[in-house]
């Protein structure tokens, strides 16, 4: 009997276990263990099982060990005559690698083997740029990450022999970086495009090839502009470009998860270049007039408030204490908070919102409704409660349809630029990278639903 | 040269052969799928639109040794579509790859565990659910799942112990509906259903035996009561070598009946490779070198349709010499099936060539002797030589080429390890190589499966009968004839025929009995109600009716067909067929009134006038009160009668 040691993990092994009358034996390799416990890949049909030891287990080194192969990388290739990017890895699914023998998913994957997992890419864009700045589940992607990621793409946006950026990032926070890429470059002159896929590449079914496929077949469009590029539909047929900042990850594990709010979709991609447009080419098309500019400073001290029935507001003293400067408030319907005004004694009542809003509001909080709703604007007129809201200072910025998500990165961008308030609501109202709409038509909600 | 002994396939050593079996037995579950709680239900419609049509392609993936599995790449190379239909009623989002696995159905966990135990396997300490890799699109997610539960089984038999090395649960694939050159539609609503996986290894030596145990095995799964029934619920791999041949493993077999006849066949196509082989070695070829020639310009002005359509097309026409070939690609290996075909077979599999023709086989198609002779020119072809002529686009003529090679070189090496499926003729063609370790990976969504003494203990409550077990409480306990019991203990109903009579001990079991085998197959025949769609609920429901004993007898069929056709509860149908409107009272009136009617005889035959007044109320009451009561109450009012008369 030997005493396994971590030299082993592995190696091929022999245990034989007594099971009721019969000696049983099970040879494969070691792939974890414990003094009681041992998880071996069967040698002859590749199964994992798990064996618990005891005293009558015995245990032989065999003398072989598994060989575990690194998956290919493309080995890439100037073709100049294609239209020429930069490729940013940051993690995320589509950078995963499964360990065959644990089961266990990584972000391990360098850049040239997430574009093996694809290799048509060869022949629709000339990669002439590799940068994997950072390898991280986007869940875990931050202010710092996007600090680099952004200086990663002006390089890019300024280098001339560049005609558009691909990144592949996760699907969780994709349009949380796609957003803060639009608000930290400002004239952004070229396709930036951001790609993740919900399903791994170990499996045949991978949609973050179609996903890379159809962005790169968009780059020879010129399109400025921070964009997804994410299945369309259930279907392996056709991606759709999304405008980053009106962007948002509705279901938890389909292909198709990312939808427009308050939005059209640019445009549909197909994986052999045949390119639908729904929003106007031509206005899609005019390029900046100035040269793209880096402002990637970003305040860490905006903070998002979500009401709920019976919610408790004194939670909002925490900010106040913690010196916040802003606070999205993702309020109901039209932009509601739990309100409790008692008309005859004409004062708010425990657990009204209003109090506490007026007291952020007066030590400087910046205070931005958004909507649960998702779809539709938020509106500070309509009924009374909501009066009561925007008179205690919080602002709808003249009935904006931002996303929640959006709001709360932009607010800390405008933080971080100005410090007068006027400054900072202007900014908010102003429509920087199409995440506010001047109108909205019937095709603008769940629009692909 | 040697001429080339044709065998008599009715006239087969076995013994000296060495010949051995193996077979991987495949039952399908009743219980809901596997990884989502969908009901484990085809469609029985096929003309039934499905709700939504999903496409999606499926890409070559790395497997763990870190190269491109071939298979994955082959199937690539064609660019198929895979075409799914979808119904709401039996898929759900894990079917179409958009939603991870719900965790393991423990229904289908614990007949595992029973199955286990009925093979004398020994079930692991834990278990982990794997991805094995399958991109011919019948897994939408390009992988199956499937889990190793036991280990270590056997069987006794007549002539000997058959081992069972793995006993695995598994999800089924999708069902093809269509195969077309660049798509294959698929139903997605076999996708998932639980699937046991036995193997027996190949302890089996005739191809008679090969079918006993199949058979048996069909029984065992049968004695769980949770085997699904009809037609595709099981399936038979076969594992057939010869000594000196390699294990083809023959996938599709359904019919029991055939199994004897593919065993032959296969045993016949190997010892006609080897064959094969050793005439080629005593030929002298070695290594076998293709080099294509295109002799597009023989057919300038041919007749053949065939090879005039592909000209037009654009295609060539390509020949390669094959020295020291003569007979050898018209060399019958199987009834009807030669060394052309599994050639052919080869291309069709991995190209989108159709097939091809060779020398033995020519002047034939409207290729013509003249045609014929111009190529052999051409290619300078000898009197020991052949040749193989192909009409191919020219892209893809080195990638052809490299396959054509590679089956042909694998001639030397006598008979190659592969998969193949069954052709109804019991034949059967290559389908892809053997599928070895490297295809298999972990399940990363799911946990561990850990048997634990509890829940095997659990799953062994459910434990069946044996067939001795059983047969001994059916005649001695219940009373049915031998002919009955000998039926009812191998039928799929034996566990619903014993719940019943648990809980309703009033009902006769010989009535059950016949109800089950013998009037549910006449409605079946009648294709009056899809028995096999009937859930068990819904016989338990049946024959728990309270007043089940009064209901007419000639009227059961026509109540239980109304029953499930409309979903109506029992009373119901009762009702609804005016089943016990008749009641006593009125019964009692139809009597008197009917001794009245014949006073006279009645009172000169006195009680033997049972019959004739029985008789004449069954006509009146037109058998809508049971026999049985009618009986009883005849005597009742009779024996009044002649108490007063």
């Amino acid at each position: 009997m030997i005493k396994l040691s971590e030299k082993d993990i592995g190696n091929l092994i022999e245990v034989t276990k007594k099971k009721g009358n019969q000696d049983v034996v099970y040879k494969g390799y070691l792939i974890e263990f414990t003094d009681s416990f041992l998880k071996l890949k069967l040698f002859d049909i590749g199964y994992n099982i798990g064996i618990n030891i005891d005293s009558l287990t015995t245990i032989a080194r065999l003398d072989e060990k598994i060989v575990l192969g690194k998956p290919p990388s493309l080995d890439i290739k100037s073709n100049p005559s294609l239209p020429t990017i930069t490729y940013i890895g940051t993690g995320g699914t589509i950078g995963t690698h499964v360990d065959y023998v644990t089961g266990g998913v990584y972000m391990c994957r360098t850049p040239q083997e997430i574009l093996a997992t694809t290799p048509e890419l060869a022949n629709i864009v000339n990669i002439k740029k590799i940068e994997s700045p950072i390898i991280k589940p986007s869940e875990d992607l931050g202010f710092l990450d996007w600090k680099i990621i952004s200086e990663k793409v002006y390089d890019s946006l300024v280098d001339d022999s560049i005609n558009g950026i691909i990144i592949t990032h996760g699907t969780d926070f994709l349009a949380y970086t796609g957003t803060a890429l639009s608000f930290m470059i400002e004239n952004v002159n070229k396709p930036v495009l951001l790609v993740g896929a919900q399903r791994s590449p170990d499996r045949a079914s991978f949609d973050g090839a179609l996903n890379l496929i159809c962005a790169a077949q968009f780059v020879k469009e010129n399109i400025p502009g921070v964009f997804l590029v994410m299945h369309g539909s259930i279907n392996d047929d056709y991606c759709y470009v999304l405008n980053a900042t009106k962007a948002k990850k509705f279901h938890t594990s389909r292909r198709d998860t990312f939808q427009p709010v308050n939005d059209v979709p640019i445009a549909r991609v197909y994986s052999d270049g045949k390119i639908e447009y729904i929003k106007n080419k031509e206005l899609l098309q005019m390029l900046p007039k100035n040269k793209p500019i880096l402002k990637n400073e970003i305040s860490d001290k905006v903070g998002v408030l979500k009401v709920y029935p019976d919610s408790d507001p004194s939670i909002i003293d925490w900010y106040i204490e913690k010196k916040y400067k802003g606070l999205i408030i993702e309020g109901t319907g039209l932009g509601h908070v739990p309100t409790k005004y008692d008309r005859d004694k004409n004062c708010f009542l425990e657990k009204s919102w209003i109090p506490f809003l007026k007291k952020a509001n007066d030590n400087g909080i910046i205070l931005i409704m958004c909507s649960q709703s998702i779809f539709g604007r938020v509106n500070n007129l309509v009924y009374a409660n909501l009066r009561f809201a925007s008179e205690a200072g919080v602002e709808y910025l003249d009935q904006h349809d931002m996303l929640p998500e959006t709001a709360y990165i932009k607010l800390s961008i405008a933080l971080s630029r100005f410090s007068e308030k006027d400054d900072i609501l202007n900014y908010m109202k102003s429509n920087v990278s199409g995440e506010i709409s001047n109108k909205e038509t019937p095709e603008s909600f769940n629009f692909v639903f | 040269m040697m001429v080339m002994k044709k065998i008599d396939i009715n006239d087969l050593d076995y013994n000296k052969l060495g010949l051995e079996v193996g077979l991987e037995i495949h039952q399908q579950l009743d219980t809901s799928k596997l990884f989502c709680r969908c009901p484990s239900k085809l469609v029985k419609d096929e003309t039934i639109k499905p709700d939504k049509v999903i496409k999606r392609k499926l890409r070559a993936v790395t497997s763990e040794t870190g190269e491109l599995d071939v298979t994955a790449k082959m199937e690539e190379l064609k660019s198929k579509t895979f075409v799914y239909y979808f119904y709401n009623y039996s898929d759900c989002l894990v079917e179409i790859d958009c939603q991870p696995p719900y965790p393991l159905n423990q229904e289908a966990l614990k007949i595992s565990i029973i199955l286990s135990k009925l093979t004398n396997s020994v079930l692991l300490d834990k278990s982990y659910v794997m991805r094995k890799q399958v991109v011919d699109g019948s897994n939408v997610c390009g992988f199956q799942r499937t889990m190793l539960v036991s280990t270590n089984g056997y069987l006794n038999f007549d002539f000997g112990r058959v081992r069972v090395p793995y006993l695995f649960l598994e999800e089924d694939a999708a069902r093809a509906i269509e195969r077309k050159e660049d798509e294959v539609i698929y139903s997605l609503d076999r996708l998932g259903i639980p699937l046991i996986e036995m193997v027996v290894w190949h302890d089996i030596h005739t191809p008679e035996d090969a079918k006993a145990v199949a058979l048996f095995l069909g029984q065992l799964f049968r004695l769980t009561g949770k085997a699904k029934r009809g037609l595709g619920s099981i399936r038979q791999d076969l594992n057939i070598s010869i000594k000196e041949g390699a294990r083809a493993e023959i996938k599709g077999t359904q019919d029991l009946e055939l199994i004897p006849e593919i065993v032959k066949r296969e045993a016949l196509r190997q010892i006609n490779l080897l064959e094969v082989k050793n005439e080629l070695i005593s030929r002298g070829v070695t290594k076998i070198i293709l080099n294509e020639v295109d002799v597009s310009n023989v057919f300038l002005d041919t007749q053949s349709k065939i090879v005039k359509e592909a000209l037009v097309s654009g295609k060539k026409a390509y020949a390669f010499c094959l020295n020291n070939f003569k007979d050898i690609l018209g060399f019958e290996i199987q009834p009807g099936r030669r060394i052309g075909t599994e050639l052919a077979n080869y291309l069709k599999v991995y190209t989108p060539l159709k097939g091809l023709f060779h020398l033995d086989e020519l002047p034939n198609y409207g290729v013509t002797q003249e045609n014929v002779l111009d190529i052999k020119r051409i290619l300078n072809i000898g009197s020991n030589d052949s040749f193989i002529l192909l009409l191919c686009h020219s892209n893809i003529i080195s990638f052809v080429k490299s396959i054509l090679e590679k089956r042909i070189n694998g001639l030397l090496d006598g008979v190659p390890k592969e998969t193949r499926v069954i052709t109804p003729d019991g034949n059967s063609e290559y389908q892809r190589p053997i599928s070895g370790r490297a295809r298999m990976y972990p399940e990363t969504d799911l946990d561990c499966i850990e048997f634990t003494q509890e829940f095997i203990t659990e799953s062994l409550n459910d434990m069946p009968l044996s067939l001795e077990e059983r047969e001994n409480v059916y005649i001695n306990n219940f009373k049915l004839s031998k002919q009955l019991t000998k039926k009812m203990v191998l039928s799929n109903y034996a566990p619903l025929f014993e719940n019943i009579l648990k809980q309703n001990p009033s009902l006769s079991p010989t009535s059950v009995c016949v109800f089950l085998l013998e009037d549910l197959t006449k409605l079946s025949r009648a294709s009056l109600i899809n028995v096999d769609d009937i859930e068990d609920n819904k016989f338990f429901e049946f024959f728990s009716y309270n007043d089940f004993n009064k209901i007419p007898k000639s009227k059961l069929l026509d109540l239980f067909v109304y029953f499930i056709k409309n979903n109506v509860s029992m009373s119901q149908a009762v009702n609804d067929l005016n089943l016990l409107t008749s009641d006593n009272i009125n019964l009692q009136e139809i009597i008197k009134q009917t001794i009245l009617e014949n006073k006279i005889k009645v009172l000169q035959q006195r009680e033997r006038a049972q019959g004739l007044i029985m008789g004449q109320v069954m006509l009146k009451t037109k058998g809508a009160i049971s026999g049985n009561i009618v009986s009883q109450e005849v005597i009742k009012e009779l024996t009044n009668f002649l108490k007063n008369n």
